[in-house]
């Protein structure tokens, strides 16, 4: 199953000191981009990247079940530090079969 | 109709394949929200925006989602999309989207994205500033 994931950094706040940023990048942040590039090239993730210039990113994940996906993302070394969304997709040509089906009622429907 | 769809995909394909070997391609993030077509619509209207428009797009949507050229889906149970598509350039973008027949009745959110490897070479450089400023 496809989903979409819309991860949005948390807002650190000006109080953390410089060293704390630098540690939250260095352990948290690399590292996950890190995993990401990695289930890029294992195709788990099959498209993604981050918004330009922008604490956000989104990528389009497979995987068998909502439970799968959870344990991938809660895996990530950031998932902590990033609120995330995730909307469920069906495929364009799953999509047109319903669309089909609509059309049949609506014909029905209209004699 | 479907001599259509497979010239424009064809198109589609040969237009990312010669943006590849000319210039880097960009990604993009684009979000489709399917217009509200009010209450007002008689069913025949319907099946017309669905057959003429909608089946075309989706069609030709699902083709380039075979061919490697974008990946993505519907929204379950929603009237909104998303894809993940590579494109030569702003304008190359702009044309593939204009191409599709329900173009005029969705409308559409494209977000430039970059990789997540590029992002990496940016973190670690704050990292080394950040690290240097001790």
């Amino acid at each position: 199953m496809k989903y979409l994931v819309r991860m949005d950094l948390i807002d650190p706040g000006p109080l953390l000191s410089p060293q704390q940023v630098a540690g939250i990048l260095e352990n948290l942040v690399v590292p996950s981009f890190q995993t990401l590039v990695k289930l890029e090239k294992d195709r788990k993730i099959l498209a993604g990247g981050l918004e330009v210039g922008a604490r956000s990113g989104v990528f389009i994940v497979d995987a068998p079940s909502n439970e799968e996906l959870s344990r991938l993302l809660e895996n990530l070394p950031f998932w902590g530090i990033i609120k995330w969304q995730v909307t469920p997709l069906e495929s364009f040509e799953h999509r047109i079969e319903g669309v089909q089906e609509m059309i049949k009622h609506l014909k029905a429907g209209a004699k | 109709m479907r001599r259509r769809l497979t010239f424009l995909s064809a198109f589609f394909v040969l237009a990312l394949l010669i943006g590849g070997t000319a210039s880097a391609q960009q990604r993009f993030l684009v979000r489709m929200d399917l217009i509200d077509p009010g209450p007002l619509l008689s069913p025949q209207d319907v099946v017309g925006l669905l057959e003429g428009l909608v089946i075309p797009s989706l069609t030709s949507l699902a083709e380039m989602d075979k061919q490697g050229v974008l990946v993505g889906g519907l929204e379950a149970g929603g009237r909104n999309g998303f894809f993940i598509v590579e494109a030569e350039s702003n304008h190359a973008l702009s044309n593939m989207l204009a191409n599709l027949p329900f173009w005029g009745i969705v409308r559409w959110h494209t977000t430039p994205l970059e990789s997540f490897e590029e992002r990496i070479g940016i973190a670690r450089r704050h990292v080394e500033h950040l690290s240097g400023g001790e």
